[in-house]
């Protein structure tokens, strides 16, 4: 029993390192700015995302670690008692660094774009930038209904992490970097 | 609430716990093909730790439950429970012991073994590649600039834009680049030739790029591209061909021959799985023995649960069979126990219910025969309830063990079970011949005995005949007594009407002859006689009349006192008849005086007046007669009531202080014909014992020669008949008073 109870213990202590580690991180994703417009089956959509990585989370791309952002569209038409999904993307975009390069390079999962910059900071506010971006949805949308919000998150991927460093993340929240779901007016044209 | 508990009981169960190991199972499973690069589990990692992490804490929860329980019924000292706990506690020291030795080696064996994963020397061949890779890498990149400058210097020369695009589409023509463009310092763009259409929008030129030019110096990077291709991308500066014109940057985007790309590709892989190895090094640790803990705690938890599990599979069949021991000891011999294995517990469980079975047909034997036994019981009281024999019996110990109700009816007194005879004496002492008997008899370990006494009972007093016998096997004796008065009492006036008969027939029939005889001899001879001769004929003639008449009046009296005679009762004052008779024997000349001592308040008797004046004119006297010679003569009457446990009585003294009886006389003084007068019929005492018995009284005589005699007549105050009548036997109070 006593081997359990040490297990136990050993894993609640690195839970609360983790813990104490994320307090001092000042990493953060914030969704600064969304411009949406809805035109019948197209959802043009302008977004500025800070993306700010933990110590931790640089320090592991900068030694190969390749991280996915995940950045989520959701368009949803608010209903009385429940909002009605009607569109959804997500968008998956890796930084890894390319040390014979002495790049960072930025790969739109969705499409295959790559893209180098010198720094990481220059990646990262290239990867939070989504001008005009066009989705074409399956139906057509009401354009005289005013009711329509778009919900945008941005996230980094701890399943898409090593498999090795996936634990470690789960426990840890200067891993868990997220901006949480943002609401957005939509304009109708 | 039988279905909660069922609920419950399901839910705390096998079967839940069975399908969550299962399932931890499963997930542990799924984790460690995650840890193991498994792109497919990978997606759901966070899922399958939250599903272990829960999983373990409800195998917890359940674990805890079943201790729970298992501390309860130790508290509550359920059967099983002990054994229970020390099957549990071996259980789990035998399985946590060896998981914890593997865990432990287990840990260290990882730590070790991921560290050696990592060696300086791969570290610096690494390390080499890169830079071999760079260095080769170099050589173009050089190769690349030099050609690029000389463009830069054919570009110098020309200013116009709409030249500067077709000397560029010639110089992207000569050197193969997919993209030759031209750039202000500022990094606008001036023109451009392309080779694919997806290079319509140029690369722009970074930041580092123009502050590299800006500071008169060539730029060469190394860019991957899409494709798994790498693209160089180099810079120079153009002079301007005037004085005081800004310069611009020619920039040109080259692919990487596919041999060395393919090369500069698996270096930088190589290179960078390598430091994301170094890099994860901690968190693979973590990791692995992370899933090891889990896979240690499941396995644990697993088996301790398994351990309560069987433990209690275990002792389910000892524990039914002490609760059927229990069960048996108690009384109940149809407790069946549940027959769950077929291993020797099934056995053992298989016997013990038919050792039950068979306990139980036997005792239905034994409550059969006691049932038997019981309704010849009932049977034997009910004939002895209905029995007009008094039955008792007793133990070894000379206590009273049963009675029958006509012992109560008999005697007036329902005994207790357990009375000794001794103390049934000292409560009852009107019963004393009775018990002294039976005692006596007792004592002496008579087999056999038979008996007469005689009590004062209820209804006066009794004639018993007993007859006891010893009890063989239990012991103890069983007396069984009968009321014989009213049969002595028959006979005996059966017998005195017989005594009356033969003398009217023998006696009476021939005094008549023999004075007719007697009346004509005298009347024939009388007269031819004279002198002497007819003295003697007239004395010897009228003493034979006399005689004659003397003998009939005698034999009449008899007859008379032999015959039933119907007597009323009613409601009589005893010390107002005592007060009128003695009236009678008191004389002028107060030659023997009377002293009253009468209890005031005496309760009413019911009985024949006539026959109690009788007796007291019978007693008077005889007290009377008794005193004839004695110096200043008293009669002493006197009454009182007595009460006993039993029976409310009065009783009547005749004190004289005359000479007294004689001892011999004592016994026999109330048989007919004794009498120490010259005179009377000696039947005076006999009737007055008739009269007192006919009551249902006693009489007795106490006396000390010299020292007068007291006569005792003792009467039941309740004795007045339903009807107010009584049949007594009694010659008329006159004839036998006056014979007396």
């Amino acid at each position: 029993m006593s081997v359990l109870f040490r297990c136990t213990g050993a894993l609640l202590s690195a839970v609360l390192l983790c813990g104490i580690q994320a307090g001092f991180a000042s990493a953060d994703f914030v969704v600064t700015d969304v411009q949406a417009r809805l035109d019948r089956r197209e959802l043009h959509v302008s977004t500025r995302i800070r993306l700010t990585l933990s110590e931790q989370a640089e320090l592991a791309v900068e030694n190969g670690v390749p991280l996915v952002v995940l950045t989520e569209f959701v368009l949803v038409r608010d209903g009385i008692l429940w909002n009605e999904t009607l569109f959804e993307h997500s968008i998956r975009q890796q930084l890894r660094f390319h040390g014979l390069a002495d790049r960072y390079v930025v790969e739109d999962l969705n499409g295959g774009r790559i893209d180098t910059y010198d720094s990481v900071n220059d990646a990262l506010k290239s990867m939070g930038v989504f001008r005009s971006q066009v989705f074409t949805m399956s139906a057509e949308v009401n354009p005289e209904s005013p009711e329509y919000t778009l919900q945008v998150r941005s996230l980094l991927d701890i399943n898409r992490l090593p498999a090795a460093l996936r634990p470690l993340a789960f426990f840890s929240p200067s891993w868990r970097l997220s901006s949480g779901w943002t609401k957005w007016q939509v304009t109708n044209r | 609430m039988a279905s909660n508990k069922s609920v419950v009981r399901f839910l705390f169960g096998p079967v839940p716990a069975v399908i969550i190991s299962l399932l931890l199972l499963f997930t542990l499973f799924l984790l460690t093909s995650a840890a193991q690069h498994s792109k497919l589990s990978g997606e759901f990692y966070s899922v399958l730790l939250g599903v272990n992490i829960l999983g373990i804490l409800t195998l917890g929860i359940l674990i805890a439950v079943n201790l729970l329980r298992l501390y309860r019924q130790l508290r509550a000292k359920v059967l099983g429970s002990r054994l229970t706990l020390r099957l549990v506690a071996m259980f789990v020291l035998l399985v946590v012991a060896p998981i914890t030795v593997v865990y432990h080696f287990s840990v260290q064996f990882l730590s070790k073994g991921v560290d050696s994963w990592f060696d300086v020397k791969i570290d610096k061949a690494v390390d080499d590649a890169l830079l071999l890779g760079a260095t080769t890498l170099e050589a173009i990149k050089q190769e690349g600039v030099e050609r690029l400058v000389e463009g830069a210097r054919r570009l110098e020369t020309v200013s116009n834009r709409f030249e500067v695009t077709p000397l560029l589409n010639e110089l992207s023509d000569e050197s193969g680049y997919i993209e030759l463009s031209l750039y202000t310092q500022e990094g606008r763009f001036i023109a451009s030739s392309y080779q694919a259409e997806q290079f319509l929008i140029p690369s722009m030129p970074g930041e580092r790029l123009l502050s590299q030019i800006g500071r008169g110096r060539e730029y060469v990077g190394l860019e991957p591209i899409s494709g798994g291709n790498q693209q160089l991308r180099i810079a120079v500066p153009v002079r301007s061909p005037g004085l005081g014109a800004p310069d611009r940057v020619l920039q040109a985007l080259q692919l990487l021959p596919s041999r060395y790309a393919a090369l500069a590709d698996s270096v930088e892989s190589v290179s960078a799985q390598y430091k994301q190895m170094i890099f994860i090094r901690g968190p693979l640790k973590f990791s692995l023995i992370l899933t090891l803990t889990l896979v240690a705690l499941v396995a644990t938890l697993l088996a301790v649960w398994a351990a309560i599990f069987i433990s209690r599979r275990m002792t389910a069949p000892l524990r039914d069979l002490a609760e059927g021991t229990r069960a048996v000891a108690a009384g109940d011999y149809g407790k069946e126990l549940p027959v769950n294995s077929t291993d020797e517990l099934g056995v053992l469980v298989r016997s013990f219910n038919e050792m039950t079975k068979q306990i139980n047909k036997a005792q239905s034997r034994v409550r059969t025969s006691q049932k038997e036994a019981e309704n010849q019981r009932t049977y034997l009281e009910t004939v002895l309830g209905h029995l007009s024999s008094g039955v008792m019996s007793f133990d070894t110990a000379h206590s009273l063990r049963t009675s029958n109700s006509a012992v109560t009816q008999i005697l007036g007194i329902e005994f207790e079970s357990g009375l000794s005879a001794d103390r049934i004496r000292e409560e009852h002492p009107n019963l004393e011949p009775l018990f002294s008997v039976i005692e006596g008899s007792m004592t002496q370990q008579l087999n056999e005995w038979q008996s007469e006494v005689t009590v004062f009972g209820p209804r006066g007093r009794q004639v018993l005949i007993l007859r006891g016998t010893k009890l063989t096997g239990r012991g103890g004796y069983v007396v069984v007594f009968d009321d014989i008065t009213d049969l002595i009492q028959a006979q005996r006036d059966a017998a005195w009407g017989e005594v009356a008969r033969r003398l009217a027939h023998e006696i009476k029939n021939p005094l008549t002859p023999i004075q007719l005889s007697a009346e004509r001899i005298r009347r024939k001879y009388l007269g031819l006689l004279g002198g002497e001769d007819r003295a003697t004929l007239d004395r010897a003639t009228r003493t034979i009349v006399q005689q004659v008449q003397s003998m009939e009046e005698m034999v009449n009296a008899f007859s008379s006192y032999a015959q039933p005679v119907r007597m009323e009762m009613n409601e009589i004052n005893l010390n107002q008849l005592v007060k009128d008779v003695s009236e009678l024997y008191k004389r002028d000349d107060h030659v023997i005086g009377f002293r009253f001592d009468l209890e005031n308040d005496l309760p009413a008797i019911a009985a024949d007046a006539r026959g109690l004046r009788q007796v007291l004119n019978n007693l008077l006297i005889n007290a009377q007669d008794a005193l004839a010679n004695t110096t200043d003569p008293v009669i002493v009457l006197s009454t009182r009531s007595v009460q006993s446990a039993t029976n409310n009585y009065i009783e009547l003294t005749v004190q004289d202080n005359g000479p007294g009886i004689p001892g011999d006389l004592l016994g026999k003084l109330f048989e007919p014909y004794v009498t120490t007068k010259e005179k009377g019929t000696g039947l005076g005492l006999a009737i007055v014992k008739r009269v007192v018995e006919e009551h249902g009284g006693a009489i007795w005589v106490e006396s000390q020669p010299g020292e007068g005699a007291k006569t005792t007549v003792r009467l039941p105050v309740s004795n007045l008949r339903a009807n107010g009548t009584a049949d007594i036997r009694l010659t008329t109070a006159r004839a036998a008073g006056e014979q007396a």
